[in-house]
């Protein structure tokens, strides 16, 4: 078994080996039996890595303890669906699982297109993803084995971090590979359009579904990781700005800049060269990442440990970002070309203009932050620690001037808008927003920030509505059909349109979420004798007692809570800590959540006597973020699910292509 | 002024606050980052300023006191014998018991009760990836 893992993993290094070299033949002689006999090669490596994946999964469910891996994160008395998550709960297992990822993804790209007559791409796209298959095969093989062997085999393994044994852990890090990992299709796509040098926008329309894609799920893998430290790690929040977090968002913040300015070169063909630029950069910092966490270098609370990983992945990266920088200053000239230029202050053009300017702005932020304590370091010999006040101070005016882009961007035209257009479309907005601002004041919220993300909230969910309202009284008046349908042939006519704004009303939704959480979090601490009661703003606790408990991997202990709020009885809350075998107790929240605010309990320790410390966190609008991310979701994928007109619309960019090459090749 | 004129003016505005802000960031929101050991050495200097420091638990000097919620420890430098005593109001972080955790206290020196002053206690997670086989070799174990 073990070996037939070991096998399976060398053959797909050698076989990815010889698509390399046979895609390098293909190419230079122009040669169809090369390329075709890589495009076999690549579906066997994915083949080969399927086996070896789907092995170490098999290891992990036998519990087979002759293994180093295994034994290092599991254990007999593990439930099997945290035994299946071993996969990428440690270094080795999850880079298995993130190549094998990038084996599936170049799978998929080679089924999707090779059979097309004008897939004159396909080689390219496929040397640059075979090179980074190649690159994670041989990390596999030599660097951080999976089957390697354990000198002693142990009764028993070491057992899963108890931390890790949550449902959040058993989402966040697939979601985040499949994100990371989606990206690369589109900048392979950007790499063979800047090698072949035929810089049409071909490559983002090929690509646009999996850039969308890839960004749910990077999107999704964050959120989930925020979501797991809120409901495990038991210190009241979901973000800290550590460098491991930042880590994640990094390339986030540069894959949402790539997800509007493509829209531009689609519209207009303007930001040929930035876009090639922000792929790029959203591949690099997805590397990056993998870098710091894995390296040890920045000092995280995660603590990933050191291991000489890291700088084989820093080495890969500085290789990649070489090979792109190279490829587009060769290509500068060609790019510049027939470049149509920014004609007006107030376009849509130049909106997402300058919303690129503060993604890359967080990003750029983010970035100094995480590695200042590096470069303070080297440069002066000093470590400094850079704190979540720093990322505060800068990001959220740039959160809060995003907030406002995307609240005119819509309103304005292509090109340029008329003043007097622009005063129509405005006038409803800002004047529900300024009315706004006396019942924010009254409602307590009177610091300039927050009331200022309140009021853009609502600015931003009116001008959204009125684009819903107009588009169907648009088919009301002219087609003559009553409401309900005429609103439903808008949105499922102009998907990319409605599923684009409602991705921004879930953005709105999980900014009220955070600023609230951000500026308006209650904690405080609380000593407790059984029987005792305490008030904390609207809720009164009343303290039970504590409870033991057993359950098959832990047992634990319980402090029953129960509450009233305003009086009346909503629940009984449970805050425990748990002792998992051979480790210290570990603190496990209890949670109680409406649609107005989060009641966060954390039991803190207890005494002889019952005693208990308890703290109460109050997260007013939290669950705005959950749910906002499930409406941001839902729109994305609305807005890319494909039409029933599928077909032609492909057709369609098929001939373009087709069109464009028999241009090109008259020239 | 043409519109491209304009466009580019904003845009260096809006680049240029920016940089201001990262400024204003790095003034309020950086601070030292000191093992046990160079904060002791530099207290002097350091004086009254925010710090974070970073050392191994002395896990027998641990005392939680239910009334007043302080929790007093002193914290080891990793590689040399100097201790600091340090206070915490609030709850006792996770894992802070075994033997040999390093944790980061943030907060500043009280010349008066000499103890440090921790606003809040940053608990390295143990064992991610490869710490806890590090872990086990020096115990020898494996």
């Amino acid at each position: 078994m073990i070996n037939l893992g070991n096998y399976s993993l060398l053959i797909s290094f050698f076989l990815s080996l010889l698509v390399c070299i046979g895609l390098l033949f293909g190419i230079k002689r122009k040669d169809g039996r090369f390329i075709e006999a890589s495009y076999r090669g690549a579906k066997g490596v994915f083949f080969f890595f399927t086996i070896a994946t789907s092995l170490l999964i098999y290891v992990f469910i036998n519990d087979d303890f002759r293994i180093e891996y295994v034994v290092s994160y599991s254990d007999i008395s593990l439930p099997i669906f945290y035994k299946i998550t071993g996969l990428w709960a440690g270094q080795k297992g999850s880079l298995l699982f993130w190549g094998w990822l990038l084996s599936l993804f170049t799978f998929i790209t080679i089924k999707r297109d090779e059979k097309k007559v004008n897939s004159f791409f396909l080689p390219y796209v496929l040397m640059c993803l075979n090179l980074m298959v190649l690159f994670f095969l041989f990390v596999i093989n030599f660097v951080t084995p999976p089957f390697e062997l354990i000198a002693r085999i142990p009764k028993d393994g070491n057992g899963l971090n108890p931390l890790l044994q949550n449902p959040g852990m058993v989402f966040h890090p697939p979601t985040l590979y499949l994100g990371y990992v989606g990206f690369t299709v589109p900048f392979s796509f950007a790499m063979a359009a800047l090698y072949t040098g035929d810089l049409g926008d071909w490559w983002i329309k090929k690509t646009r579904a999996w850039t969308l894609f890839s960004w749910v799920l990077l999107t999704l893998g964050i959120v989930f990781g925020g979501w797991w430290a809120y409901s495990e790690l038991g210190w009241g929040g979901v973000w800290a700005w550590d460098p491991v977090e930042n880590a994640s968002l990094m390339p986030w913040f540069t894959a949402t800049a790539f997800l509007h300015s493509v829209m531009i070169q689609e519209r207009r063909g303007m930001m040929k060269v930035w876009n090639l630029f922000l792929i790029l950069l959203t591949f690099a910092l997805s590397i990056f990442g993998t870098f710091i966490t894995r390296s040890g270098i920045i000092t995280s609370v995660h603590a990933f440990g050191q291991s000489s990983v890291g700088y084989v992945f820093l080495g890969f990266l500085l290789m990649m970002v070489a090979l792109g920088t190279y490829l587009i200053l060769t290509r500068y000239e060609k790019l510049k070309e027939k470049n149509p230029r920014i004609e007006s202050l107030l376009s849509k053009e130049s909106s997402f203009l300058y919303n690129n300017i503060l993604f890359l702005g967080l990003a750029f932020a983010t970035f100094w932050g995480t590695i200042f304590p590096l470069i303070s370091e080297a440069v002066k010999g000093v470590k400094i620690s850079v704190g979540p006040v720093f990322f505060n101070t800068v990001n959220s005016p740039l959160f809060l001037a995003l907030l406002i882009v995307m609240a005119i961007c819509p309103l304005l035209a292509w090109r340029r808008t008329s003043s007097k257009g622009a005063l129509r479309n405005f006038i409803i907005p800002s004047s529900m927003m300024i009315a706004s601002l006396p019942l924010l004041y009254i409602l307590g919220i009177r610091d300039f920030l927050p009331i200022l993300f309140y009021a853009f909230s609502v600015f931003v969910l009116v001008s959204l509505s009125r684009e819903f309202y107009i588009g169907t009284r648009a088919g009301v008046k002219h087609r003559g059909e009553n409401w309900m349908s005429s609103f439903l042939n808008l949105i499922t006519k102009n998907r990319r349109r409605y599923g684009g704004f409602t991705v921004h009303v879930g953005v709105i939704m999980m900014v009220i979420g955070l600023a609230s959480y951000g500026f308006y979090q209650f904690k405080e601490d609380f000593t407790l004798m059984p029987g005792q009661d305490v008030t904390v703003k609207n809720y009164q606790l009343k303290y039970l007692g504590l409870q033991s408990f057993k359950e098959s991997n832990y047992s634990g202990l319980g402090a029953i809570v129960d509450v009233y709020n305003s009086g009346e009885f909503e629940g009984t809350l449970r805050p425990e800590k748990r002792f998992y075998k051979k480790q210290e107790p570990t603190t496990e929240v209890a949670i109680m959540n409406n649609y107005k605010e989060d009641l966060y309990l954390i039991l803190g320790g207890w005494e002889q006597n019952n005693l208990i410390t308890l703290t109460v966190v109050i997260n007013p609008f939290l669950s705005w973020l959950w749910i906002g991310t499930g409406v941001v979701v839902f729109g994305a994928i609305w807005a890319v699910i494909p039409r029933r007109k599928k077909e032609r619309e492909v057709d369609i960019i098929e001939k373009d292509i087709l069109l464009h090459l028999q241009e090109v090749e008259g020239k | 002024m043409k519109g491209k004129t304009k466009v580019i003016i904003i845009s260096l505005v809006i680049i240029a606050a920016f940089l201001y802000l990262v400024l204003i960031g790095m003034k309020e929101g950086t601070m030292y980052y000191l093992e046990v050991g160079e904060f002791i050495n530099k207290m002097d200097e350091i004086g009254q300023l925010k710090v974070r420091v970073n050392g191994e638990i002395v896990a027998k000097s641990l005392d939680y006191d239910t009334k007043s919620l302080v929790l007093a420890f002193s914290l080891k430098d990793i590689k040399g014998p100097q201790v600091l005593n340090v206070h915490y109001k609030g709850t006792p972080p996770d894992l802070i018991e075994q033997e040999g955790v390093t944790l980061v206290a943030e907060g500043s020196y009280n010349r008066n009760k000499n103890v440090f002053v921790a606003k809040q206690l940053l608990v390295k997670c143990p064992s991610k990836y490869e710490k806890k086989d590090a872990y086990e070799k020096k115990d020898g174990k494996v």
